[in-house]
């Protein structure tokens, strides 16, 4: 539990909604930013619409993290960093997406600690470097986070 | 989804006239958190377990149940 003062529960969930967000934005961010890597010819088409798109995720990231600014004032500071809250539903897909997170960083980085320098993986890579499959597992791992917030924080019917 | 809890929150609430979100309000939870525990989607801590049968003035056993 979260040592913070009493915080009305749609605060948190609103403040993890935002988060899930921000882990969507930075996915794709990242993703772009890899596919971009592999796009020989510059002055395509396709090459700056990915640069476009990749400003444009960059800036609602930005965007979104100044707007979460004004959730630390009402989150404690434990609660706001380490996305622990008070709210029992809010704080289990908190736990839950970090879950997931976790597990996919592991896994991934496990690959890349055991293989990373090894021919096949290089081949299988191609034409990625080691650099470019980290940052497609970032924004897996940040993808998996994002989507499992906002799925089960989404909006469903009022059963009244 | 928990498959050997059973609860009745959805018929107490139509009992008492009052919406998940009044119900949430009363005991200092989100609506999310009710909306699931009654779908049985959630299990919720037995903190809110008690919390909603003292709302309903029931024991937590006429709540919930083992299926």
């Amino acid at each position: 539990m979260a040592t913070s003062i009493l915080v009305p529960p749609e605060t948190e969930q609103e403040y993890l909604t935002i988060t899930g967000k921000v882990s969507l934005a930075l996915a794709f961010f990242v993703l772009v930013k890899a596919a971009l890597a592999t796009i020989n010819n510059t002055d395509s088409v396709i090459y700056w619409l990915l640069g476009l798109a990749s400003l444009a995720s960059a800036v609602y990231c930005v965007v979104l993290g100044i707007k979460s600014m004004k959730f630390a004032q009402n989150i404690s500071r434990l609660g706001f960093w380490t996305l622990t809250f008070d709210d029992e539903y809010v704080d289990y897909v908190s736990s839950f997406s970090l879950r997931i997170t976790c597990h996919i960083l592991i896994f991934g980085t496990m690959i890349l600690a055991f293989w990373g320098d090894s021919k096949w993986f290089a081949d299988l890579m191609a034409p990625f470097g080691v650099t470019h499959a980290l940052q497609v597992l970032l924004g897996v791992a940040a993808a998996a986070h994002g989507t499992s917030i906002l799925w089960k924080l989404r909006e469903e019917e009022l059963d009244e | 989804m928990n498959e050997d809890l059973d609860n009745h929150i959805h018929k107490l609430r139509l009992q008492h006239k009052i919406s998940q979100q009044e119900l949430a309000d009363a005991i200092g939870v989100s609506r999310k958190t009710i909306s699931t525990v009654e779908t049985g989607r959630f299990t919720p801590s037995v903190v809110i377990a008690l919390k909603i049968a003292a709302y309903f003035a029931i024991p937590v056993e006429q709540v919930f149940e083992l299926k």
